[in-house]
């Protein structure tokens, strides 16, 4: 119960704050999408301290928790998307365009690497779930293969196998976008 | 060439990502839906005990008054079974001689 303390949860919320965000934020690509998420995440884990396992490392809880929910979020998303799918991507008044998953622009991108992590970013959105998160993980959050071998619960082979493969599919999804333009 | 050279600078691109700052008033909105939850679900509890205690109430007053109703009908068939043996015995007893 010691956590469910304000000032212990808060200490809790400031160390690893940053690092949730970032990782919902690379998963989900929409800012305000992943401030939800990042509350998910906190409120998950302030309900579930007291049943944490202390065998495993607590950011490391924390950060799986947070690619779990930002995967549950997408997977949601694209039910309602599927509903109600005018109304999602435009006003109801103007018709304008609300957003577009396809062109996210991250906020920590330099103004000249804008354009190719927009395309970036639309590529790994075409990466099955397991070699996204190896991805997002080891490659743009710089986590160590035992960090995130340890967050997606894998061992070590088994995440630079699917970091290889994710490479290996984003070079043929990028080579087909290369030849896209080009027509 | 030009193809893998394209496609190099683009992966090579996920090294240049910084890590962002989240919105400063995060933690308030975290703290007041935490609480929000817990007085949600202290309600929802309060709500399902004052039902419960309703519903036992009623079955208590149901069950006595049965058992009270019972009871009466019982006295009521024993009073009127020791009448008519009263009503035997006077009748067997007064003899005319």
């Amino acid at each position: 119960m010691a956590y469910k303390n304000e000032n212990t949860f808060q200490h809790l919320f400031n160390t690893h704050q940053k690092k949730t965000y970032n990782i919902c934020l690379n998963i989900v690509q929409n800012s305000e999408d992943a401030e939800d998420v990042t509350q998910e995440v906190f409120i998950e884990v302030h309900r579930s301290l007291d049943a944490f396992n202390n065998n495993a490392a607590l950011s490391t809880w924390i950060y799986r928790i947070a690619v779990n929910k930002s995967f549950d979020f997408l997977q949601a998303k694209k039910r309602k998307k599927k509903i109600a799918f005018v109304t999602q991507l435009f006003h109801p008044e103007t018709g304008e365009q609300l957003h577009d998953m396809a062109h996210f622009d991250h906020p920590g991108v330099m103004l000249e690497n804008k354009e190719r992590s927009q395309i970036l970013y639309q590529a790994i959105n075409n990466l099955p779930e397991s070699q996204k998160t190896a991805f997002v993980l080891l490659k743009i959050e710089g986590f160590s293969q035992k960090e995130t071998a340890d967050i997606m619960k894998l061992s070590e082979k088994a995440v630079e196998s699917l970091y290889q493969r994710a490479k290996i599919n984003l070079k043929k999804l990028l080579g087909k976008m290369y030849d896209e333009r080009r027509i | 060439m030009k193809k893998e050279d394209w496609i190099n600078s683009i992966l090579e691109s996920a090294s240049g990502i910084e890590a962002v700052e989240a919105n400063p008033y995060l933690f308030h909105k975290i703290t007041n839906r935490i609480h929000q939850r817990e007085t949600g679900s202290n309600l929802f509890t309060k709500y399902y005990i004052g039902w419960a205690v309703t519903i036992l109430i009623a079955i208590a007053l149901n069950v006595s008054s049965l058992v009270i109703y019972q009871t009466k009908i019982h006295n009521q068939n024993e009073s009127a079974s020791i009448e008519a043996l009263a009503n035997e015995m006077i009748s067997t007893t007064n003899y005319n001689y």
